[in-house]
């Protein structure tokens, strides 16, 4: 060997080459995450993980998130969580998870539990309905199991006048006619398991019918009975005149918007100092001034996953149009404004609603009434479990029920988007539907 | 010798390689640049990411620090070994001696930065060793070498600091000033604490930071950062940078005396 291919002038270069290899080799032997698989495919049950996802955690929106179910809870949401091996990962990017969505007004009956499940509503707050359907119905909420309907809710038997609204659909209802009835009306609704106490004010006037209904003496008193009974007592309101007055007796939330004037400022701000939250279900709204939804849903939304009976309701018409979709909107967007807190519900199977599928509608309508797309989905999500006192579902939270929606798609952008569904788990178990072949 | 025929850029590569072997050597001698810029960033992660982090439910935290202690890792030799070193060999004359010497100033300049990558690389191997295997890190194999490789480059915006430094700051002083700018910068542009703890008025600042705008391409790379464009980084330290240097020829010209 010569002095000369000993010297660093000679050795430098494999020595530099030596480094950049060793350099190298060590990146490639660095642990690399499990795969995850993108939706499309089976997906996973009772214990998995969405894996860098944008999330919807029933308030705000996070960016590049993992959901860690376990036994059908939510067991994390964080960062780059620290995931057991072998844990089945779905992959979550460019898709956004939110928790199953809650319509804060239906009226149930038959299979429509089954249509909302299909269409990422995995709660409904049902406002009237037979006590024994809501018994029925009730120990699904309280088990976490394969099923293919969502759960349940409900106010119960209505309060309402004999011959009032509510006594024409054919459900034997309790009435009552008079204040000293309160209590023991509630007490019996107690009984019956009534998760809280849905009032009717409802005279006909602004659809030109006169219809029998309560004094406002009988209900003032049911909803100081209800409230002394630990239970929220909600109503249902045509006119501003009516909303007004129902503040004034103490009332915990409205589960229509009226349909006649639109609210001033100076009111709306009453309705947020009180605390009481509306449902305004806008889709009914629309549909009862004559500018339903139902079409616009039927022509985008996922034919394939609409029942008949979805069908059907969302193309039927009111008989006498009542109320302008502007004084609705124009007052959601003076509540909301002044600060009120607004949740969405559907009042579906009414006419030009669908159960489940019309949400998606609702969505958009509170996003036209000025409501942001993160605030529209809490009204859908979050705000509604808070203002029913419901605490196991609702937010991507820690304990909570793995009940979620995935979509397609970036979200925040784009609110239309929410029926674009890669997944629904209730439960953690994920739900069948035509969107998932 | 058949040698000569090569072009010139090969000589030209040889001469660099040899004066960064100088150059790494005589770094590694020097305890006081060699010990903190090598330990300083493992010892913090070990203890800062490894050991307090150990068990917990999220990677976050381990996951943020390797980015931001790995251009923590890079930044110690760069604005040292230019910082410092330049300063010295200019004010005992080593500098002056160079320039009487063939070798071009390509090849010194070359030498230098290839130094802090050297450091660099160890810091980086040491610190994605201890991510990988003890903190439980994991990264898709292309943000590995993305890191990496925005970690690497992040030497040559900060030998333009070193280098301005060098081109101004007397020996003591530069030694004052460098650490000065070594810590004051690594923490206010987020590279030991999260950025989003920090007081927002020192958000606002770190904005003037190469570091900051580095460390957030690297924590862009594992989705953890502020989540501005990649473009407002780069044209920002694009611009810093240009200021560096323009500021290190100034300072050379003046101390030529021209
Ligand atoms: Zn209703």
């Amino acid at each position: 060997m010569t002095a000369a291919e000993r010297s660093p002038w000679r050795r430098d270069p494999w020595i530099a080459a030596a480094g950049i290899a060793a350099f190298v080799s060590l990146l490639m032997m660095l642990p690399v995450p499990e795969p995850a698989d993108p939706p499309g495919g089976p997906l996973p049950e009772t214990n998995f993980a969405v894996v860098n996802v944008t999330v919807f955690d029933g308030e705000e929106f996070r960016a590049h998130r993992d959901v860690w179910v376990e036994d059908g809870r939510i067991r994390a949401v964080g960062q780059r969580l620290a995931l057991p091996d072998g844990l089945p990962r779905v992959d979550g990017r460019g898709h956004t998870l939110l928790p199953g969505l809650i319509d804060a007004h239906t009226h149930t009956y038959g299979m429509v539990l089954n249509d909302s499940l299909r269409f990422g509503v995995t709660t409904v707050f049902d406002q009237f309905t037979a006590p024994s359907l809501a018994a029925q119905k009730r120990p699904a909420r309280e088990r976490l199991a394969r099923t293919d309907e969502a759960d349940l809710f409900s106010a119960g038997n209505v309060a309402t006048a004999p011959g009032g609204h509510g006594t024409q659909f054919g459900v034997p209802v309790e009435t009552l006619t008079s204040p000293e009835e309160a209590p023991a009306f509630v007490a019996a609704r107690r009984e019956e398991s009534s998760d809280w106490i849905k009032i009717i004010w409802e005279d006909g006037s602004t659809f030109g019918a006169d219809i029998p209904t309560l004094d406002r003496e009988t209900i003032a008193a049911v909803i100081e009975a209800a409230h002394a009974e630990d239970l929220l007592a909600v109503m249902h309101v045509s006119s501003l005149e009516h909303g007004l007055a129902a503040l004034e007796m103490g009332v915990d939330g409205l589960v229509h918007v009226w349909g006649d004037e639109v609210i001033s400022e100076a009111d709306a701000a009453r309705f947020a100092e009180a605390g009481v939250f509306v449902i305004p279900t806008l889709s009914v709204r629309l549909a009862a001034a004559g500018e339903s939804m139902g079409p616009e849903l039927l022509r985008d939304l996922h034919p394939e996953d609409v029942s008949d009976m979805q069908r059907q309701t969302l193309a039927q018409t009111f008989p006498r149009p009542a109320g302008t979709s502007e004084a609705s909107i124009e007052s959601v967007r003076r509540l909301h404004a002044a600060g009120v807190r607004i949740l969405a519900g559907t009042d579906a199977p009414n006419p030009g609603t669908g159960f489940g599928i019309s949400m998606h509608g609702e969505l958009r309508l509170l996003e036209r009434a000025g409501l942001s797309v993160a605030d529209a989905l809490a009204a859908a999500t979050g705000a509604a479990a808070d203002a029913f006192g419901i605490e196991d579902r609702g937010r991507l939270e820690r304990g909570r029920i793995a009940d979620l929606l995935l979509v397609a798609g970036d979200l925040e952008a784009d609110l239309s988007r929410s029926a674009e569904i890669a997944g629904v788990w209730k439960d953690g178990f994920p739900v069948e539907a035509a969107w998932a072949r | 010798m058949a040698a000569n025929t090569r072009p010139a850029l090969f000589w030209h590569l040889r001469i660099a390689l040899l004066e960064t072997r100088f150059q790494f050597l005589s770094s590694l001698r020097l305890p006081a640049f060699a010990i903190p810029t090598l330990l300083f960033p493992v010892f913090f992660y070990l203890f800062f990411a490894v050991v307090f982090q150990s068990g917990g439910p999220s990677l976050a935290a381990p996951t943020y620090m390797l980015a931001t202690y790995g251009v923590f890792g890079v930044l110690g030799p760069s604005i040292f070994g230019f910082g410092v070193g330049l300063a010295q060999e200019r004010d005992t004359g080593a500098l002056l001696l160079k320039r009487t010497t063939p070798m071009p100033a390509g090849a010194f300049l070359f030498a230098r930065v290839a130094t802090a990558a050297i450091f660099g690389a160890v810091v980086i191997g040491a610190l994605f060793l201890l991510a990988g295997f003890a903190a439980g890190v994991e990264l898709h194999r292309s943000q590995w070498f993305s890191l990496a490789g925005i970690i690497l480059a992040a030497v040559l915006p900060f030998s333009a600091i070193g280098l301005a430094i060098g081109a101004w700051a007397k020996q003591q002083a530069a030694v004052a000033v460098v650490n000065l700018v070594f810590i004051g910068m690594s923490l206010i542009s987020g590279l030991w604490v999260p950025i989003d703890m920090l007081p927002n008025v020192m958000q606002d600042i770190a904005i003037v930071f190469p570091a900051f705008h580095l460390g957030q391409l690297t924590l862009k790379v594992i989705d953890l950062d502020l989540g501005r464009p990649i473009w407002f980084h780069l044209v920002l330290l694009g611009g810093q940078t240009a200021v560096c240097l323009v500021a290190a020829a100034l300072g050379f010209r003046r101390f030529s005396g021209r």
